[in-house]
């Protein structure tokens, strides 16, 4: 495809003891917010350093824009600003002073979009960095990451640290580099965010891919599932045994239902000369499509 | 994009900055002591030179035996008490003429009052006081033509000092040796091998460490690294940093240490200086691009830490030993000649103090070529394969 930005295909780092990442297939398309979960120790940050170049796959290639993260990162860095899962600043006295060689290296002299930034995140940058709460480091490294302005954003676990107020101010600034056309890909292990902000979400276990799933279809499914609370007992098991449609019994008067969108209308129909007292849909959350996928283990690559 | 910054691929200003801002207190703390520890040594090294002085005395010294000699035999003969102490106080010097006459006349000799006072003169540039001069004479002449009762053989009084040494359980060669020795080749090997090696080592142990390891251990490399700068940039550029700061701190540790000798001494050798301090600088570079290389292999700081600091401990310990080992040590009797295997275990042990000071006088002796060829070549090595294995192994960043 002519717009995939980050791919790997194949990608294995073995760290022995089953620890590290085995063949890992992503695709990053143009533009796309994608999100990378999974619990502590499951391969995430391996994964993100081999997209940076800071380590050599054993197997399997990472491409940025089309170049080898290994051999040719001092060039794909021109496009990528990346924020370290693990905050660790150079021995410089204060964040300003960090900021300002962040800056020369990166080769920024327009420091309009640094200091919106540093607003939206209401950051002092003048305070010492070694004293800086690990909020405040971790506002400083995204700072430093976004005042490049490049049009692909690595971030592991960028929300680590922050409160919820904070959360929702970068999420914000998220959704700003998402309008500008950049792609961002992230790592977290806090369904919440990653539901509100990204568009694809692909899940990793031991060091596997278990699934990838469009947020559009988590929120837009094409099985619904249902729970209907009859009036009365007796026509709950009317229901039941007159109902084309897959149904369970949850108590003595309620079920749940499932039904694909197409057949929404005879499910009402259906539903019209009975009494019901509430009608529920149950809704999927990301959290909820990981674990059952957790539990399945599905070590299947389910790239879509 | 705007940011259309190259790509940084032999060397990063920023990151120049950022180590130089990041490590300039502790260079200039371990400047100030070595500057400090260097001349304070050569004022110490001066009070030394002044306080044993050279010039030869054996001349006057049997002169002025000579005249006392007369003076006892006089006394003896004219029954009058002349001696040293009685002509310094030079109220008599007409009693000393009348004295010298009779001898002249007697036995041939030729004194005069004017002889006695200049072999006095020439006496007293020793340093050493006179009447101590006068009390060996006493014993001199005391045992005047006595003989051992059995052994029938003279006895002299270095003999019994000789004697009494040895029951002491004291070599007598020892402190013959002792006055041979040469305390400002000991003092220069001491600073140049030891103590003014000391500050520098744990300069560049703590420097190398922190350019390349900790910065890797911590994480903070990733700030660097995330930036269009290559590795071998950072690798290039924290290798300069290594390769100046010890250049300028010997460098002016030198230059003061030139300038103090022309205060303290009449005649400084500064060609043999110079070598001295450019021996020490390649000395340093070899201990420097061994930690550096170790900074580069390992990603863990205590590691590489433990590498670094490990060789400069050990090279400077045995460096310390082997001092014990050397020729003016062993003269003083507080050293064994075995000790000395040590200064082939450590690479200080390649920097030929006492050859390099010999640059700038009649002999210049050139075992310390192949040394220090062998220190540079220890340098350009590993500061080499230090830079390439960090541009090609797995960071985690």
């Amino acid at each position: 495809m002519e717009d995939v930005v980050i791919k790997t295909s194949g990608l294995t780092k073995d760290y022995g003891k089953g620890r590290g990442v085995f063949e890992i297939d992503l695709e990053v398309h143009k533009g796309e917010v994608f999100g990378f979960v999974g619990t502590n120790g499951s391969g995430k940050t391996t994964t993100i350093r081999n997209m940076m170049g800071f380590i050599r796959p054993d197997r399997g290639i990472s491409t940025v824009n089309g170049l080898d993260s290994w051999k040719e990162s001092a060039v794909i860095m021109k496009h990528v600003s990346y924020v370290p899962g693990e905050i660790a600043f150079p021995a410089l006295k204060t964040g300003t002073e960090f900021l300002k060689t962040q800056a020369k290296y990166l080769g920024v002299t327009d420091f309009g979009y640094m200091n919106h930034v540093i607003e939206l995140l209401q950051l002092d940058p003048t305070a010492n960095l070694k004293r800086m709460s690990k909020g405040m480091k971790q506002k400083t490294a995204i700072v430093a990451a976004l005042m490049g302005e490049k049009e692909i954003l690595v971030l592991d676990e960028p929300t680590t640290g922050l409160d919820p107020l904070m959360r929702e101010a970068f999420l914000g600034l998220v959704r700003e580099e998402k309008q500008k056309g950049h792609t961002i890909f992230m790592s977290s292990h806090i369904f919440e965010e990653i539901e509100a902000v990204c568009d694809r979400v692909a899940m990793i276990k031991d060091g596997r891919i278990i699934d990838t799933v469009s947020l559009y279809d988590l929120r837009h499914p094409a099985v619904k599932n249902f729970i209907i609370e009859f009036g009365e007992a007796g026509e709950k098991q009317r229901f039941l045994q007159n109902t084309e449609f897959s149904a369970e019994s949850r108590d003595a008067k309620s079920l749940t239902v499932q039904c694909r969108t197409s057949q929404l209308d005879a499910l009402f129909l259906s539903l019209k000369d009975c009494q019901i007292t509430n009608l529920q849909e149950i809704h999927r959350s990301l959290q909820q499509q990981f674990m059952s996928a957790y539990k399945e283990g599905l070590a299947q690559n389910g790239n879509n | 994009m705007e940011t259309t910054k190259k790509t940084a691929r032999f060397f990063s200003r920023p990151l120049m900055g950022q180590t130089i801002k990041s490590n300039w207190a502790l260079c200039l703390a371990i400047l100030l002591i070595m500057v400090l520890l260097g001349n304070v040594m050569n004022y110490a090294m001066s009070m030394m030179a002044t306080e044993k002085s050279d010039v030869d005395v054996t001349e006057y010294q049997e002169s002025f035996y000579t005249y006392l000699g007369g003076l006892a035999a006089y006394d003896t003969m004219a029954q009058q008490e002349l001696s040293y102490e009685d002509f310094a106080g030079g109220k008599n010097e007409a009693a000393y003429e009348t004295a010298f006459e009779m001898l002249n006349a007697q036995a041939g000799m030729d004194l005069s009052v004017e002889g006695f006072q200049s072999a006095i003169d020439g006496l007293s540039q020793s340093g050493i006081g006179l009447e101590k001069y006068v009390e060996q004479f006493e014993y001199a002449y005391a045992l005047k033509q006595s003989e051992g009762v059995f052994s029938k053989e003279e006895l002299t009084v270095s003999e019994m000092l000789t004697v009494t040494l040895d029951m002491m359980g004291v070599a007598p060669d020892l402190v013959e040796k002792m006055s041979e020795m040469d305390p400002a080749s000991m003092m220069n090997q001491m600073y140049y091998t030891a103590m003014g090696l000391l500050p520098i080592f744990i300069l560049i142990v703590i420097l190398a460490n922190s350019l390349i390891a900790d910065q890797v251990d911590r994480g903070s490399m990733a700030y660097v690294l995330s930036t269009p700068t290559k590795r071998s940039a950072v690798a290039v550029t924290q290798m300069v940093f290594l390769l100046v700061v010890p250049l300028l701190i010997i460098g002016v540790v030198g230059a003061t240490r030139i300038g103090t000798s022309f205060l303290f001494y009449d005649e400084v050798n500064v060609a043999g200086m110079v070598a001295l301090f450019i021996g020490m600088y390649i000395l340093v570079e070899a201990v420097c691009g061994l930690c550096y290389m170790g900074s580069c292999l390992f990603s863990q700081s205590k590691k590489s830490m433990a590498f670094g600091g490990g060789l400069a401990v050990w090279f400077f310990l045995a460096s310390m030993i082997g001092l014990f080992g050397s020729e003016n040590m062993v003269n003083t009797g507080m050293g064994v000649e075995e000790l000395s295997i040590f200064n082939k275990l450590t690479l200080v042990g390649l920097y030929d103090v006492d050859a390099l000071a010999t640059i700038g006088t009649g002999s210049v002796d050139t075992a310390f070529v192949w040394k220090l060829l062998v220190l540079v070549a220890v340098a350009v090595v590993s500061y080499a394969v230090g830079a390439v294995r960090f541009s090609k192994k797995d960071l985690p960043l």
